[in-house]
Parts: C-alpha cells; sequence; structure tokens
C-alpha cells in the first residue's frame, strides 16, 4: 500500500463529492443519499468516554450510530414515514463541511473533515460539531462511501433525540 | 397496606398487596395528597411536574433514600476500577476499592466541596482534588495535605475528613445499587418479588450478564417521572408514538395480549406476549436464541411461563428503567437535572457467554431503537419534551393527568400465569395500572410521616 500527498484534482474530486453530500442530506434526500455509499458500508459515530487518559472511542463499544447497509436503510424508511415525530414537522438542518486532510492508501481515499452542523426545529434547535474519517472508493468516476466514522465534540448530547446524519 | 382491588365475593387470600391508598390529607411539600392525586393513583395533579417544592422533596425523601441504580458490575472488573455517576443530583464516584469491596462516595472535596473526579470511567489509585489538592484513597481516606503541618499544625486530624461515603451498596445479579438511607431496608427487600422477575432477566444463561461498553448519555427537557411512569407499563402509547417504527416493520402492530405486573414498592414490568420490539425487517440470530431460552422456562415452571422470556418493560423505582425485548436488553437511569430536565444513561446487557458477532449484533439493534438516535426513542424524547413545554404555563399546569386505563381489573398474577409469578396482573396489557401503583407508592414516600 502506498500513500501519496493529495493533488490539486484529488482535492477537487473531494470538494465535489462533499458539496453533492451536503446538499442530499440537507434536502433529507436520504434514498439518494444511501446511493452514495459501498454496498460494504461501516457507518459508526462512537459514544465517547472521558478517561484519566483522554476522551477515548472504542470500535467494540457502543454507538450512537453504528450501521451498516441495511440498517441505515431502515433508518431512512422510518424517517420517511408520516409517524416519525421526532421530524415532525421536518427540521431546517445546514452542513458545514471542510476537508482538512485527505490521502490516497492503495485504491481508496481517507478523508478527514470537519463538521457543523445546524438543526432547528418548532420545539427546539441544536448545533453538533465533529470529526469525520471517510475511506472513499472509486467507482465509474465518482467516488463510494465506503466507512465513515464521526467522533462528536459534545459527550453528552443536548435536547431530546438524536434524528439527523453525520 | 391495602389489599388489592377484587370484587368482595374473592376468598383467597392477595400475596402481593398494591401499594397503600393516598390518604388526601397527608402532607408532600406544601399540598394536601388528596390535592395532587386520587387516592387508588387514577388521576394526577399536573403540579406534580412543574412544582419546585415537590421537586426538593424528592431529592430528600426519594433520591437521598430509596435504592437507586448506579451501573453494572461488569464495568468495575478489578480493584481500584471506578466510574462516575450521580444519585439523584449528588455526583457519586463508585469504585472497587483495594479489597474488591464496591463503594460508593460523594465525589466532592471534604474540605470546599470540588469534585475530586472528572472523568467518566477509568482505573485510580487514588482520586485528588484539583481545588487544593486534598488527596483521598480509592477507600475515601483523606491520605494527603498539602504542607498539613505548616499550615495546620496538629489542628487537622485527617480520619475525620475522608470522602462522604454512601452507607449501602450492593448488589443483585450484576445490578449495582446504593442508598444513602441509614435506614435502608436491605435490597433484596427494597427489590421484593420484582427480584423473581430480574432474575428470570439475569440469570437465562450460566456467567449472568455484562454491560457492552460505553454509555449512552442524553439530555431531554422533562420531569424524571414521566420517563419513568412510561417504562412502568405505557403499551398504550406504543401503537400511535411508534407508529413509524411498526410502519417500516422493526416491530409488529401492537396487540393487548401480555400483562402489566406490579410487584409492590412501585415496581413493575409488562410485556407483550412474545416481547416487545418482535418484526420482520432487520432480523438477528438474537430471535431463535430467546426461543431456546423459551422453551427451557417452559420446561422448568409449565406453559404459563412462555409469557416470560423476554419480561419486557419495567421501572424499579424510583428512576431505573430496563427494556428487555425480543431483539436486545437495554437499562437506562434517567437522572433527574432540575424539575424539567433529565440526563439519561443508556446500556445494552448482553448474556457473558453469547458468542461475540451475535453481542455486537444486539449491540446495533439496541442503538438503531433505543439511546438518543434510536427509530423508537428519538420519538419519545421528543414528545415528552412536549409533555413538559404544555405545564408551563398558569394554564397549563391546572388539572389532572389521567391514569383510569383497566381500573378495577388487577388480579394476583398466579391466578392467571400459575405460580411462581408474584404480583398483580391485568388481564389486558393495555393498563394503566403500574402508573396507578408507581404513584401510590410515590406518594408513601413523599408523604410527611403522621405524628
Amino acid at each position: 500500500m502506498t500513500t501519496e500527498a493529495p493533488t490539486l484534482a484529488l482535492w477537487q474530486e473531494l470538494e465535489s463529492f462533499y458539496r453533492a453530500e451536503v446538499l442530499l442530506l440537507q434536502d433529507r434526500r436520504y434514498r439518494d443519499w444511501l446511493e452514495t455509499m459501498d454496498p460494504a458500508i461501516s457507518y459508526r459515530v462512537p459514544v465517547t468516554t472521558s478517561t484519566l487518559d483522554g476522551l477515548v472511542t472504542r470500535e467494540d463499544e457502543l454507538g450512537y450510530y453504528d450501521e451498516d447497509l441495511e440498517l441505515l436503510k431502515a433508518r431512512v424508511a422510518k424517517l420517511e414515514s408520516r409517524q416519525s415525530w421526532v421530524e415532525q414537522p421536518p427540521s431546517r438542518l445546514r452542513y458545514f463541511v471542510q476537508v482538512v486532510d485527505a490521502h490516497r492508501d492503495g485504491g481508496t481515499v481517507v478523508a478527514r473533515s470537519n463538521l457543523l452542523l445546524l438543526q432547528y426545529r418548532w420545539n427546539m434547535e441544536q448545533q453538533f460539531s465533529g470529526e469525520r474519517t471517510d475511506v472513499l472508493v472509486s467507482l465509474d468516476g465518482s467516488f463510494r462511501l465506503r466507512e465513515r466514522r464521526v467522533v462528536l465534540d459534545r459527550q453528552v448530547l443536548g435536547k431530546q433525540g438524536l434524528s439527523v446524519f453525520f | 397496606m391495602s389489599e388489592i382491588e377484587r370484587p368482595a365475593t374473592a376468598a383467597k387470600p392477595v400475596r402481593t398487596p398494591l401499594p397503600p391508598l393516598v390518604s388526601a390529607s397527608a402532607r408532600i411539600a406544601s399540598f394536601s395528597a388528596g390535592d395532587l392525586m386520587a387516592p387508588d393513583g387514577s388521576a394526577v395533579d399536573r403540579r406534580l411536574f412543574v412544582d419546585e417544592g415537590v421537586y426538593r422533596l424528592e431529592q430528600e425523601r426519594i433520591f437521598a433514600k430509596c435504592w437507586l441504580y448506579l451501573g453494572h458490575e461488569s464495568t468495575l472488573p478489578e480493584k481500584q476500577s471506578f466510574f462516575t455517576t450521580t444519585m439523584g443530583e449528588d455526583p457519586v464516584i463508585v469504585v472497587r476499592d483495594k479489597t474488591g469491596r464496591l463503594r460508593a462516595f460523594l465525589n466532592s472535596c471534604s474540605h470546599r466541596g470540588a469534585k475530586v473526579c472528572r472523568v467518566d470511567s477509568g482505573t485510580a489509585r487514588f482520586f485528588k482534588c484539583p481545588y487544593h489538592a486534598w488527596t483521598f484513597s480509592t477507600e475515601g481516606e483523606l491520605i494527603a495535605v498539602p504542607r498539613i503541618g505548616p499550615v495546620y499544625g496538629d489542628s487537622l486530624d485527617r480520619s475525620q475528613h475522608g470522602l462522604r461515603e454512601v452507607p449501602y451498596v450492593d448488589t443483585f445479579g450484576g445490578m449495582i445499587f446504593a442508598s444513602w438511607d441509614p435506614e435502608a431496608p436491605p435490597l433484596r427487600a427494597y427489590l421484593g418479588d420484582m427480584a423473581f422477575y430480574l432474575e428470570l432477566m439475569l440469570s437465562r444463561m450460566d456467567g449472568g450478564t455484562e454491560a457492552i461498553g460505553g454509555v449512552h448519555k442524553w439530555t431531554i427537557n422533562v420531569n424524571w417521572k414521566i420517563p419513568a411512569e412510561n417504562f412502568a407499563g405505557d403499551h398504550y402509547h406504543v401503537p400511535s408514538t411508534h407508529g413509524a417504527g411498526i410502519e417500516m416493520g422493526f416491530r409488529s402492530q401492537l396487540t393487548n395480549n401480555g400483562y402489566c405486573i406490579q410487584t409492590g414498592n412501585g415496581h413493575s414490568i409488562g410485556s407483550e406476549r412474545g416481547g416487545a420490539q418482535q418484526g420482520t425487517a432487520v432480523q438477528t440470530e438474537y430471535d431463535g436464541f430467546m426461543k431456546q431460552m423459551r422453551s427451557e422456562l417452559v420446561a422448568k415452571y409449565g406453559e404459563g411461563a412462555s409469557a416470560f422470556v423476554p419480561i419486557g418493560v419495567g421501572t424499579i423505582f424510583p428512576n431505573m428503567s430496563f427494556l428487555d425485548s425480543a431483539r436486545f436488553r437495554a437499562f437506562r437511569v434517567w437522572h433527574p437535572r432540575g424539575v424539567d430536565r433529565i440526563e439519561v444513561h443508556s446500556w445494552c446487557i448482553v448474556d457473558k457467554a453469547l458468542p461475540a458477532e451475535l453481542k455486537a449484533a444486539v449491540r446495533r439493534q439496541y442503538s438503531l431503537a433505543f439511546g438518543p438516535g434510536g427509530i423508537f426513542e428519538q420519538d419519545d424524547g421528543d414528545i415528552w419534551q412536549s409533555v413538559q413545554d404544555a405545564l408551563r404555563g398558569h394554564v397549563g399546569r391546572q388539572g389532572r393527568f389521567q391514569y383510569r386505563m383497566g381500573l378495577g381489573r388487577e388480579a394476583p398474577t398466579e391466578e392467571r400465569y400459575g405460580p411462581p409469578f408474584p404480583g398483580s396482573c391485568s388481564d389486558m396489557l393495555m393498563t394503566e395500572a403500574n402508573q396507578r401503583a408507581f404513584y401510590r407508592h410515590y406518594a408513601s414516600v413523599m408523604a410527611d410521616p403522621t405524628p
């Protein structure tokens, strides 16, 4: 496996992927968003534990999200229901994504990005910030998301529910 | 203790009484109990969820007296392992001391009050206060005071200034509980007949249970009693609140075939036959495992026992709830954070002997459905917050919530399921019998002692 520094072309390719994803997420076009994923997707938002050695996340521990494609589809099916009260009426979402590091690793690209998400609803507003580490694979000239790991900055989630994707 | 409500012609003595009827003249904070609820618990005043005086009294009479769930023993695997949590609003450190004994201490320096531990969990030889560096052992003793000679001379007796210790810490089937009350009954007596059902849930496999690592923590702007009574026995909310989860097939449409059982002391469980979260979407091998466990229980107690794997949703008074469902098992505590706010701590609990792959699958099923992002729990939290929002105004706090469903239909559980199943039980799933029992017990704990 060789690791290459990012070229201008790679940055442009990544920009294009993440801009398109921002639109899908903030328009809540979740079926289309699932289409950007590799069938072997691993999508994890682990809980953070504060320890004497600092803030720790572990792969075999609980996640706020701990999904493969089938479970992501189940979540999307739930959110599509008219009885999904946590999104009735729907939230207004605003995503800000900043790619901070990327490199090719063999046939994949590993990209780290900062995420800021603002959510406004009829009865609450909240913001999430965190760091995403994505593994992307190329297919037919565009990226597919194979792995996403999001570490949120908060240790205790605010407000009553978590009904957004990161 | 009053007898269970049943026709006067019934002759057989009842094994488990309901909590006593609420005496209208008893005092609860600045109210008479009759102002706050119906004697049988079938109506509860809205002020119970917003009144600051009631909330302060709950801190004293409930959270500084009752046995409270702290966590699972498996999360303290070795000597000097610890985790931090709260008992009511009081912060505590729970630690396995140098001898292996479980202990709990107020997480507040005996000198001037700062927290001596500010992380979630770990292993420590001592706890050093960041304010003035007073240092305490895992046994709670004050072991070091900086410059003790020059600043105190011989006037400071260190043995008098240890961390304040919770007098009682005990376990049941791996569950750690503690009580601040020097007069507390033993834990086993406090759990009463609920212990029988807990044992069914906790000893399905040799080796018992363990908590999957990590804790879901989130806040909901709601009074702590709303989720506690929901888990005590609100099955009626499932078709509406969780309509979306039913629509996409995670669980089937709720039937009215099941039980709500209360076992006294405010504890209760309830389950649809076959367990909550039976559904066709995203299945795992856990289903087959539960079928096996069910046939083992039937072999032991007869056909009636098939209703008790899994045992269902329940609340151990005051604020510990569990969900033993067809897909996973979760424990949680609704920590009060003011009259209108809670911090939820929630764990996924598995049988230790389950294969690692199945543990991981169960973990994913749990976080898909419960926890802050769970496709069921996200709707609970949203609706509970809207309840609290509606109680803030002058008019919104007037009147009473209704808990009349299934009134008078309780009978001893063993009349319906045969021995040895204890408690009282309704003849249908959708009843508010367990909420009534919760509030009747609540009133008995909260009322001023009669002179």
